[in-house]
């Protein structure tokens, strides 16, 4: 079940909201745990048992930790037994792939269809047990109230990963008001508009180019797109993630802060993806001895953290160079640009560039694909400067491309708070986001195009 | 201390049953022609389709496979000998079998690449795009502007 699809929007998602709304507090959030798992079981029942066993799992270990002589063993028996079961599942085929194009082995293949969402609830329920060996946080006692954070829908395929410390207080109590219920409705309705009118529509134009014989054109339409595409799919998903959050009395932390105004790759990083960076920044960079080690430490460190959030990212090697990518480009800046001073005319377009190629490499096949796509947007190998496939997408995507640019920016939302100043403004956007959902639905009937990208993490 | 890893134990013995009910099943649902027909129904109206299902004969024609060989087989043509929409489903009984009928769907496509090249550039671009897998026992050919859709709705379908 996707959130833009007519079974969430027309069944799902108010039956879970009357039930919801009906039960005393003291069961919201039993109610909470068993729509999420209705939720997750909806595409592929049987995955639910490994939902289950993650929730038992982790659960049972904050208790254990609290009361063993030895945290660090149960904390380390915790993190083995997690990441086994992300990386038997993720990345088995990927593994012995390797193992057998190195060793030349007949290893026979090994399909294991990977979880929807398992990289997600796995790093939230890591975050949770490393917080309660750190004493951050007390291990929670109810299972009940475990099993709604762990398996919350809301967040549950696609993040933003929300710490335990960030909501355990709410799970013991929150506010629910109509109030909330207004503002969250609203930006669950503005982060469908991005995915069902803006990504999916771009993406159209992606998918008509393919990664075929591109012209220059064509591979620059393509990156473009792609580049808008997965911001809108991604942070639209964020969007309704959390205003269905707030629907439900939940604060759940901000994912995206409009990165494609970053100045700098350093920027970029804080704006985009916010709940992975702090993971790895709070789990890995850190305990690592982040950058207050030699500067040769400092490197490493990078280079660990850049590559495992590659690694996160996919069972494959273009996203591994993806993240190393963005390692060097952080290094880059850290350790060269960092007596420079490039004025905003001209570091924003540069950002925009090196975000660019990078979409360009994590969206390719393959990294054959990756550079071949790559230097057809500078003119090598590519089949000519137009044809007739690019400049119709040009003709065809052109309006589009202007508008997702506008709307990747703060304008948008900067006119909506200037609005909501008077009655007469708040009134006017709510008729606005009614208008919205209204072409969503339309667009949901009619479209064929709805692909959820970050689904395959 | 005895009771931690007794803990453990446990909780690696529960991981055990997980593993092998998701592991050990048949990752290919059984579908038959009517699944197919019903979900690919949205895209025959959408393709330039002939818009009815084409039988034996035009596979039998189009990509040299006898269909009387197979449990079942759903195929949607072109009357027109400029198109080159297509999409064939063919059940193969087992795995082994549709990749046999893979290498057909494969050399189908590679003909038709051949026939269309230096007089017809679109169709040439659609044909490349062309979709040809194998889901298990299941053989899937779809050539169509719409192909990356057909494959979503194939791939719901069948796992």
């Amino acid at each position: 079940m996707v959130f833009s699809g007519l079974v969430f929007l027309f069944i799902f998602l108010p039956s879970v909201l009357l039930v919801y709304y009906l039960v005393p507090f003291k069961r919201k959030n039993a109610v909470l745990a068993m729509f999420s798992l209705v939720f997750y079981a909806w595409g592929e029942p049987v995955y639910v048992l490994l939902m289950l066993y993650s929730v038992v799992l982790n659960y049972a270990s904050a208790l254990i930790m609290e009361s063993s002589p030895n945290k660090k063993q149960v904390l380390v028996f915790n993190v083995v037994t997690n990441l086994l079961i992300l990386g038997f599942f993720k990345y088995c085929g990927f593994l012995t792939g390797i193992v057998r194009d190195i060793t030349g082995a007949d290893i026979p293949e090994l399909k294991v269809a990977l979880p929807i969402g398992i990289s997600f609830y796995t790093f939230q329920a890591l975050s949770y047990v490393i917080d309660v060996y750190r004493g951050k946080v007390k291990p929670q006692r109810n299972i009940v109230d475990f099993a709604a954070y762990i398996a919350m829908f809301p967040q549950l395929i696609a993040g933003p990963i929300v710490r335990y410390s960030d909501i355990s207080a709410q799970l013991r109590k929150r506010r629910i008001s109509l109030e909330g219920f207004g503002r969250g409705s609203m930006r669950f309705t503005f982060g469908l508009a991005k995915k069902v009118l803006l990504a999916n529509v771009l993406g159209e134009t992606v998918e008509m180019l393919g990664t075929g014989d591109l012209t220059v054109l064509g591979a620059w339409i393509a990156a473009v797109c792609f580049t808008l595409q997965i911001y809108f799919d991604f942070s639209g998903y964020s969007d309704m993630a959390i205003g269905l959050g707030r629907m439900l009395g939940f604060r759940i932390g901000e994912n995206f802060d409009h990165p494609y105004i970053s100045s700098s790759v350093t920027e970029f990083w804080r704006r985009w993806h916010i709940s992975l960076g702090s993971w790895f920044r709070e789990y890995v960079y850190i305990p690592l001895g982040g950058n207050r080690v030699s500067a040769a430490k400092h490197i490493r460190n990078i280079m660990i953290v850049w590559f495992l959030t590659g690694l996160w990212h996919g069972a494959a090697w273009n996203f591994i160079v993806w993240g190393l990518y963005y390692g060097l480009l952080l290094l880059f800046e850290k350790y060269v640009l960092s007596h420079i001073k490039l004025p905003k005319a001209v570091a924003l377009p540069l950002t925009m560039l090196f975000v660019i190629i990078g979409w360009v490499i994590f969206s390719a096949n393959d990294m054959a694909s990756a550079f071949s796509s790559i230097g057809a947007m500078f003119g090598a190998g590519a089949a000519g400067l137009t044809d007739k496939l690019s400049v119709l997408a040009l003709i065809e995507s052109w309006k589009l491309i202007i508008v997702g640019a506008l709307f990747a920016t703060p304008l948008p939302a900067m006119l909506c708070k200037k609005l909501t100043d008077n009655e007469a403004g708040k009134a006017a956007v709510m008729i606005y986001a009614m208008a919205l959902l209204v072409l969503c639905t339309a667009f949901m009937s009619a479209q064929s195009y709805n692909p959820f990208m970050y689904f395959r993490f | 201390m005895k009771k931690t890893i007794a803990a453990e134990i446990l909780l690696v013995l529960l991981l055990v049953p997980v593993i092998y009910i998701l592991t050990g099943r048949d990752e290919v649902r059984d579908i038959d022609a009517d699944a197919v027909v019903s979900a690919c129904e949205p895209y025959v109206t959408q393709d330039r389709f002939s818009g009815e299902r084409a039988y034996e004969m035009s596979v039998k024609r189009n990509f040299g496979l006898n269909m009387n060989d197979y449990p079942a087989f759903v195929y949607y043509g072109n009357e027109r000998a400029m198109d080159v929409n297509e999409f064939l489903w063919v059940d193969a009984g087992n795995e082994k079998g549709a990749k046999e009928v893979l290498a057909s769907l494969e050399k189908r496509k590679s003909d038709q690449i051949t026939a269309f090249t230096g007089y017809g550039p679109d169709q040439v671009a659609m044909l490349e795009k062309a979709q040809v897998f194998n889901c298990g026992r299941y053989a899937f050919y779809i050539c169509s502007p719409y192909s990356g859709e057909w494959y979503d709705v194939i791939k719901k379908l069948v796992y």
